[in-house]
This record gives C-alpha cells, sequence and structure tokens, in this order.
C-alpha cells in the first residue's frame, strides 16, 4: 500500500460572513514533497495554511495530515509545524531558547543535543545566547527555521518565507531552502505570491485564484499548459491571439481560424468544444518562430540583451507579440515577417 | 517659539504646578507661620517622623495600597485578556463599559454603594473594605493599560507558540504574560498611586482603626494648616512622582 498522504485536504470552504476565503478545495501532497501555492495577496493560500496549522477552523471540508484526520484538533496537538511570515521569534527568549521550545518534554541533554545539531544544520553555531533583535534578517529567517523543523513534523508550512529577505539573499536562501527540504525528506508547503520563486523550489505548484485552486502540476507542465490565460500570464510572458476553433480532430492539437489564417495547437482540454468557440492561443516568446511558414507581422523593436535577442512585433490588426530567440541575424526593426510555431509549443485556452 | 507662546506655556504650567512648588518650598521653612519664611530648616520632617498618629496612618495607606493593587492588577489583567484574546464573545461591548465604567464613575457615588453594601453583608469596615473599594476603581485603569499593551503585540507569537506544542497555559506563562509585564507593572504603579492619595471613597469605607493618611492629613488642615502637613504633603508628592514615572517608563519599554 502506498504511504498516506502527507496532506489531504478535502472539500474545504472557509467563510468569513458573506466572503468565501477558499471555496470548496481539494488536495494531496505525497511524502517529501515540496508543493508551492502560488496566486496574489487575498487568494486564499494563507487561510488554507492556517487552517491546517489549526489557527482556523473550517467552515466545511476535512484536513487529514499523515492519514490522521486533524480537522477538530487545536493547534498544539497538530504533526504540523509552520514557519511564519514575521518569523514570530520570541523576543524575550534567546537563540537556544526559540529554537528549543517546541521540544519540551525531552530530556534535558536530548534537548540541547537536537538544538545544537539543529545550530550547525542552519549554520548560526555561536549564536546561541543571542536576543533576536540583535540578529540580521537572514540569521533570524534561519532560527525561525530550525524552530520549526525541531519537532520533526510530518509536514511544514511555510508563509512567504523569504519574503523579507532582498534579493540577492533570497536567490541564496531558495537554494539552501530547497537543499534541506531534500535532506530532511519532510513535505513542505511554501505560500508565495512569486511565480519565479515557486518554480525555483517546488516539485509542484498550485495556483489559487478567489479560493480555488486552478491548477496544480509540476514547473514545467503549468509553464508549457496553462489552463487558463490567468496561470499563462502569471508564469512568464506570453503571446495571446484570438480566434475560433476549427472542426475537431483526432490528432492531440486542433485548428484555430485567426483573422490571419489558420494555426495548429495542442488542444488542452479544448478538444471537444464545439466549433466556432471564441478561444485564445498561448505561445511562450521563446517558441515564436521568425520568417517561416506563418501569419505576416512588422518588426516593432529589436533589443539585443547579451544571450538573447528580444523583438517586439504586431499583427495586421495590431495584436502585439514578443518574441525572444538567440542573438543572430533575423528581421530587423520595421521590416515584415511572419510568425510561426510548432504547434506543440502553442495550446489553446478558452477565451 | 514666539514670546507669547513661551509666556502661555510658562502661565499654563504654572498655574499647574506652582501650587506644588510652594507647598514643598514652604514644607522646608524654619518659621511655624505657613505664610512667612523664616530661613531653611528640616526639622518639620523631623517633626514628622515623630508624630506616632500619622506614620500610623501612612502604613495603613502602605497596606491598603499594597493590597488594592494587587487585586486590582490581577483582575484588570484577566479583563484585558479577555477583552484582547476572545474574540467577538456575546455581551463583550457590555462587558467593556463594565470594567472601564468604575474610572468615571463618581467617588461619591462609589463610596456611598459600596459602604451599603458592605453594611448590607456585614462586612467590618476597615483596611480590608478600604482596599476592596480602591481596587474596584483601579482595576479598570490596569485593564485600560494591560490591554493596549495586548493589542499591539504581534497575534502571531502566540500562535508560534501554540504551534511548537505549548497548550493555552503555556502560552500564557513563557509567550504572553512574559511580554505583557512592563504594562502589568505600569498598570500595578498605577494602581498603587491611585489607593495612595485617594480621599473621598476611602473616608466612605474606613473603620474606627483605619485611617489612611490622606484622611490623617485632611482632618488636620481642618484643625490648621501647620508645616508638618506640607512635609508629609511634600513626601507624598514625590513618592506619587517616582511611581508615575516608573509607570510611564515601563510603558515605553519595547518587547524585552
Amino acid at each position: 500500500m502506498a504511504p498516506a498522504p502527507s496532506l489531504r485536504v478535502r472539500g474545504l470552504v472557509k467563510r468569513f460572513g458573506s466572503f468565501v476565503a477558499v471555496d470548496g478545495l481539494d488536495l494531496a501532497l505525497t511524502p517529501g514533497e515540496f508543493f508551492c501555492l502560488l496566486g496574489p495577496s487575498g487568494c486564499g493560500k494563507s487561510t488554507l495554511l492556517r487552517m491546517v496549522a489549526g489557527f482556523e477552523t473550517p467552515t466545511e471540508g476535512t484536513i487529514e495530515v499523515a492519514g490522521a484526520d486533524v480537522t477538530g484538533l487545536p493547534p498544539h496537538r497538530r504533526p504540523v509545524n509552520m514557519m511564519f511570515q514575521s518569523y514570530a521569534l520570541f523576543p524575550h527568549m534567546s537563540v537556544v531558547a526559540n529554537i528549543g521550545y517546541g521540544l519540551k518534554g525531552l530530556p534535558k541533554a536530548k534537548t540541547e543535543a537536537r538544538v545544537a545539531e539543529l545550530l550547525r544544520l542552519v549554520r548560526l553555531e555561536g549564536f546561541q545566547d543571542r536576543r533576536p533583535d540583535t540578529l540580521s534578517g537572514g540569521q533570524r529567517q534561519r532560527v525561525a527555521l530550525a524552530r520549526a523543523i525541531a519537532r520533526e513534523p510530518a509536514l511544514l508550512l511555510l508563509d512567504e518565507p523569504l519574503g523579507a529577505l532582498d534579493r540577492g539573499l533570497r536567490e541564496e536562501t531558495q537554494g539552501e531552502l530547497r537543499g534541506l527540504q531534500r535532506r530532511l525528506g519532510t513535505s513542505f508547503v511554501v505560500v508565495t505570491h512569486d511565480p519565479e520563486e515557486a518554480m525555483m523550489l517546488a516539485d509542484r505548484i498550485g495556483v489559487m485564484e478567489r479560493g480555488r485552486l486552478v491548477q496544480v502540476g509540476p514547473p514545467a507542465e503549468l509553464y508549457r499548459r496553462p489552463v487558463s490565460r490567468y496561470v499563462a500570464g502569471l508564469l512568464g510572458d506570453v503571446n495571446l491571439i484570438s480566434g475560433h476553433l476549427g472542426p475537431p480532430g483526432a490528432e492531440d492539437t486542433r485548428e484555430v481560424v485567426t483573422a490571419h489564417g489558420a494555426v495548429r495547437a495542442a488542444a488542452n482540454g479544448v478538444d471537444t468544444a464545439a466549433e466556432g468557440t471564441a478561444v485564445v492561443v498561448a505561445i511562450r516568446p521563446e517558441s515564436l518562430i521568425l520568417g517561416g511558414d506563418g501569419l505576416p507581422a512588422t518588426v516593432e523593436e529589436t533589443t539585443f540583451l547579451g544571450d538573447r535577442v528580444r523583438r517586439l512585433l504586431h499583427l495586421a490588426d495590431g495584436t502585439p507579440l514578443r518574441a525572444s530567440g538567440p542573438p543572430g541575424s533575423g528581421p530587423e526593426r520595421g521590416t515584415g515577417t511572419t510568425v510561426g510555431f510548432d504547434p506543440a509549443d502553442a495550446v489553446i485556452l478558452p477565451d | 517659539m514666539s514670546g507669547v507662546t513661551r509666556a502661555a506655556l510658562v502661565l499654563g504650567l504654572g498655574f499647574l504646578y506652582a501650587p506644588i512648588l510652594v507647598l514643598v518650598a514652604y514644607s522646608f521653612n524654619a518659621s511655624s507661620l505657613v505664610t512667612v519664611w523664616g530661613g531653611f530648616s528640616t526639622k518639620w520632617y523631623a517633626a514628622l517622623f515623630a508624630d506616632a498618629p500619622l506614620i500610623a496612618a501612612a502604613w495603613v495607606s502602605l497596606r491598603v495600597a499594597l493590597l488594592a493593587s494587587v487585586i486590582a492588577t490581577a483582575l484588570g489583567t484577566l479583563a484585558a485578556l479577555a477583552l484582547e484574546r476572545h474574540g467577538r464573545f456575546r455581551g463583550r461591548s457590555l462587558f467593556t463599559g463594565l470594567v472601564y465604567g468604575p474610572m468615571v464613575m463618581p467617588e461619591v457615588m462609589i463610596g456611598l454603594s459600596l459602604l451599603l453594601l458592605f453594611i448590607g453583608i456585614g462586612l467590618d469596615r476597615g483596611l480590608l473594605t478600604i482596599a476592596i473599594a480602591h481596587a474596584t476603581f483601579c482595576t479598570g485603569f490596569v485593564a485600560v493599560v494591560v490591554s493596549a499593551r495586548l493589542r499591539g503585540l504581534d497575534r502571531s507569537l502566540e500562535e508560534a507558540a501554540a504551534d511548537l506544542g505549548a497548550g493555552p497555559l503555556r502560552v500564557l506563562a513563557t509567550i504572553t504574560l512574559p511580554l505583557l509585564a512592563p504594562a502589568i507593572a505600569a498598570g500595578a504603579l498605577l494602581a498603587f498611586t491611585l489607593s495612595l492619595d485617594d480621599l473621598v471613597i476611602a473616608s466612605f469605607v474606613s473603620g474606627p482603626g483605619a485611617t489612611t493618611l490622606p484622611m490623617r492629613l485632611y482632618s488636620q488642615v481642618r484643625l490648621g494648616v501647620n508645616p508638618e502637613i506640607n512635609a508629609a504633603s511634600t513626601l507624598l508628592v514625590a513618592l506619587v512622582s517616582v511611581a508615575v514615572l516608573g509607570a510611564s517608563w515601563l510603558t515605553a519599554q519595547r518587547g524585552e
């Protein structure tokens, strides 16, 4: 039998008065998975995290952690730990007392050994007697992390763990966090509003919008096969060409009739939709092929970026397009060209 | 600052504090006439400490203030925790009003109603009844100070403690109360001070054996002001000032 999911959420709903923060959510995490909840502020991702930790009571639905139903349990009885966005370090306690706070009940020698091990793990040896307000932002973040993993939780929740760090430190810490998660083998759920961070950290990303999970999958799948314009735009630059569905076919791709000609793109779930339905074709800038078979377009601007060249184009009806490719020959500014793409690199989305 | 605002400031502060300064100055007056300066002397302070009834009254006041501030601090802190950490329970607004009410109620009314209560339940009037009476109106002040601090306290600290396996009592003992300690101490000092200089309520609920310092001073003044009263008042002002300064210093302290 497969091991129980580290987190399983069924039909979860949270209402605050008439406001629906989380709207019927289902999710299962495999043990040891690094999962990112991605979405704008107010999409319900933090509320979901707080319900898993036990700080909010779900209006409907159940929460299971490592196979055990925890829906009715108070926070201190759940095998879950959380790292807070503000870190929530206890200001009146030393680094050691902060990290060891959750280890109450262990013999003193064991607590000391465990705290020493954690200090080594987050590279804070020598800081044990310092107060949190004498530490730098990065050091505080590491104390908070050490404190949260001290009890070896079945599931670690991290609310914008890198939000308070500046950019350089952030990239370094992302790598460290990923490495730490692999070594511990604990399931991590990270809440973030930064798509790049989510793609860098996660095994799977769940995109949330207005209290619902609109798409869950590995970063590459979300990038290449988004299910909506919202997801497509969230994970990077995307070109959108509107048109109408052509006749259904047996293939994985389907024809879309645009104002400039017919193109083919991956059907992506719209394979059964009626002919003539309004849709958009989404193509990433690096997938646009200039100068081959395709739709006529004009180059508006060319920008040399060292490792690549970015071109701004527009179709005859004014639809803007962005193309990105290796530096070298290509159409110059002001010239006409054609834009095409491999149907497997483009996806049809509902308009 | 222009000349006019400066003059206004001096006049305003003078109006508030000049009488107290005059009182302090005359407590060091060698003459026994209150209004005539006869040179510097500390003899009234010496006389003060030889005045047995006055010293006894001071002891009563200190004991009453200590007892009243302990009761008020405990009740006021609990009231603040209920108001700030138990969400919007039924009757919360009413409870808020009831806690803060005695702060603005006329003292004569508090004194009289408590006197009737103590007579009604047959409690002998004395030190204990004064302390209870003082605790009733000091509780509100403690609750105000502590709940202000509690509102500013990051909720996620208590949540983090619960998340790390601490039950509600351990969270209270190891996180909430230590972080509230400066506010609780400030509230206690405030309660102590308020109890120390209360005259009206104490007059209603005291018994034969329990005369507080303000009651003693007031009864002496009715027989005529002597410099000894000035000396006693100066000491009282000094004690209260230290307590109030201490309270405001504690309130200004950060999370440590």
